[in-house]
């Protein structure tokens, strides 16, 4: 019998389960060893009975708690993939506001009417067995991570920088043009998307194990950048890392 | 030795004809920089190039390059991945050449790296000496990188008008031998070799400058003398770990090696990607202990690999001084300074004495 795979959706954009069915040659070849029982943009079909779960999104309220951790009973293995998953993402913004502004901003009046809760990434809720970094996920992680699953080979983090990946790739770096990147001390595994294609790292998969963020605060200064402007650079994608503290 | 002096007006034909033969490698712009990469048409070669993103070696070792092929079910369907063709590499500059001949001497020691000597191999070397250093952070002066005696087929030495071409080597009589009609026709050096060579190195003279307070050789002793010294601590609080240094380098040649399994699960290739010491992840092993848990050790590892240990096991400097990790180091962390700082430290110590 083959494995049972579901793509479960929460607070997002549902961008990344947009590029796992923007696999569309590959998802064919997949289907040969995998079935899939839970697909929202794809198939109409609901499940209960699966093996490993993709969660997409950030937990915001107090049924997404309930449902994901429903996910986590029922599922072998729960891979959060996304930026809003796993590190809370551009959803984290949230959190630097009272939550009845944000519901007032949002919702108006109607505001009252709504459970919402602070941001959380997945990993605060449930245990998870793998982070699929990125926003949106990158394809080829997704193949290489349901490849490896499949194969029981166990699952690693890329150790390397996106600055890493960008160099690889050849490219003139964006601080030679009298640009700022944030690409030096964030996750790898994106093929440096963004640098290659002329836009500037925003962190989106998240700070680099021991990650030198004083370091990369002093050369964000050196290159001209404000406080102000530093800040907002770190909270774009890693609202929940609490700048303040982490720098000087 | 064969000479001839082509003008710079007949550059492109030769390129024509050279790219209708030979996959060809070359300087050609990128953005506001300039990068070696395969050249497709004669104009994009840019010999007036003043250093490229990443180094003309490699071209030998290119990232995310297949070393075997497999089958899950079926291991005797294991292959070995080669690639072999006959390459040029055009207008490489003499700290390139002098990598290159390093990277032979290290990828040729046993056990031998098949594929990189199979994507060297015939690969015609086409020099181009520098008249003048290309950026400020170089130490191809005080490392004597500046120039090559050795490991190119054919050396171009730039004039106001045209390029002297010194063809020194079998692959590079070849070479003319295949486009004989066009060095004959268009290219005729008449003037004294060895005066011209003097007039071009008298030139370089006035155009580099030395970068360090002292003399190269005395490096591997200072730097021994700072194993312990707050200068790396000083590093390593500036250095993001970005692994950036490494990557442009001409002479790391440390990789990862993992495995791609296809879509069908059963065939796939063995890959490896070049890998940075300055990564955290590089020196961890099985049992999950990392020996270089922090950047300044990791920073301190880099240059004594290079200035210490390379030296002391093969006598030789694993750096050329092209410049490449200072440029591209948006922390600002530059050989030419750690250098100084370490003779600095030595005469310190030295004086308390």
């Amino acid at each position: 019998m083959k494995p049972k795979l579901a793509m479960f959706s929460f607070t997002s954009c549902e961008g990344c389960q947009l590029q796992i069915l923007n696999l569309e040659k590959e998802l064919l070849e997949i289907l040969n060893a995998v079935e899939i029982v839970n697909f929202r943009e794809a198939i109409d079909q609901k499940s209960q009975d699966y093996d490993v779960a993709f969660v997409e999104g950030s937990i915001t309220t107090q049924k997404e708690i309930e449902e994901v951790k429903d996910i986590r009973q029922k599922a072998k293995a729960v891979v959060a993939i996304g930026s809003c998953a796993c590190i809370g993402g551009i959803n984290a913004m949230k959190n630097f506001f009272p939550i009845d502004f944000v519901k007032k901003q949002v919702y108006g009046e109607m505001g009252k009417y709504f459970d919402t809760l602070p941001v959380q990434k997945v990993s605060d809720v449930i245990p998870v067995e793998y982070e699929m970094h990125g926003c949106p996920i990158s394809k080829k992680e997704f193949l290489s991570v349901t490849k490896n699953l499949l194969l029981g080979v166990p699952l690693k983090q890329p150790h390397y920088s996106v600055c890493t990946e960008c160099k690889m790739a050849g490219n003139v770096c964006l601080y030679d043009k009298g640009e700022t990147c944030l690409g030096a001390i964030t996750r790898g595994g994106c093929e440096a998307v963004c640098p290659t294609f002329g836009d500037s790292c925003h962190g989106c998969r998240g700070l680099g194990e021991e990650a030198n963020i004083q370091g990369m605060v002093e050369v964000l200064r050196a290159n001209g950048l404000t406080e102000a402007e530093i800040k907002n650079k770190f909270s774009y994608f890693n609202g929940l890392m609490n700048f303040s503290e982490v720098t000087k | 030795m064969e000479l001839y002096f082509l003008p710079k007006s007949k550059i492109n034909l030769l390129m024509e004809e050279i790219l209708g033969e030979f996959t060809v490698f070359g300087p050609k712009q990128k953005d506001i920089q300039f990068v070696f990469e395969e050249i497709s048409h004669p104009e994009e070669l840019r010999l007036d190039y003043n250093t490229s993103i990443l180094p003309p070696v490699k071209t030998f070792f290119p990232n995310n390059e297949k070393l075997i092929a497999f089958n899950l079910n079926n291991i005797d369907k294991t292959e070995i991945v080669t690639n072999e063709n006959r390459k040029i590499l055009f207008g490489v500059h003499p700290c390139d050449i002098n990598a290159i001949k390093m990277m032979d001497e290290i990828f040729a020691k046993p056990p031998q790296d098949e594929h990189y000597l199979a994507r060297r191999k015939e690969t015609i070397i086409i020099g181009l000496n520098c008249k003048k250093p290309c950026g400020e952070k170089t130490l191809c002066y005080d490392k004597g990188t500046y120039k090559a005696d050795s490991g190119f087929d054919l050396m171009f030495w730039e004039t106001h008008d045209g390029y002297v071409v010194q063809v020194v080597s079998n692959l590079g009589k070849y070479f003319t031998a295949k486009f004989s009609y066009f060095f004959n026709f268009f290219t005729e050096f008449t003037e004294n070799f060895y005066d011209f060579v003097d007039n071009f190195q008298s030139e370089q003279e006035q155009n580099f400058t030395k970068k360090l307070t002292h003399n190269i050789f005395e490096l591997p002793e200072a730097l021994r003398e700072t194993y312990d010294s707050e200068l790396w601590h000083e590093i390593g609080a500036k250095c993001l770990s970005c692994g950036s240094c490494n990557i442009v380098c001409p002479t790391c040649y440390c990789f990862d090696v993992h495995d791609v399994v296809d879509l069908d699960l059963e065939g796939g290739h063995r890959c490896r990607n070049w890998d940075s010491c300055q990564n955290i992840g590089f020196a961890c092993v099985g049992s999950g202990e990392n020996f270089r848990e922090k950047s300044s050790q990791r920073n301190r590892h880099r240059v004594f690999k290079k200035e210490v240990y390379l030296p002391q096991n093969q006598g030789f400097s694993g750096c050329v001084g092209c410049g490449r990790c200072n440029n591209v180091c948006i922390a600002g962390i530059s050989l030419i300074e750690i250098y100084n700082r370490a003779f600095e430290l030595q005469k310190n110590q030295e004086e308390q004495k």
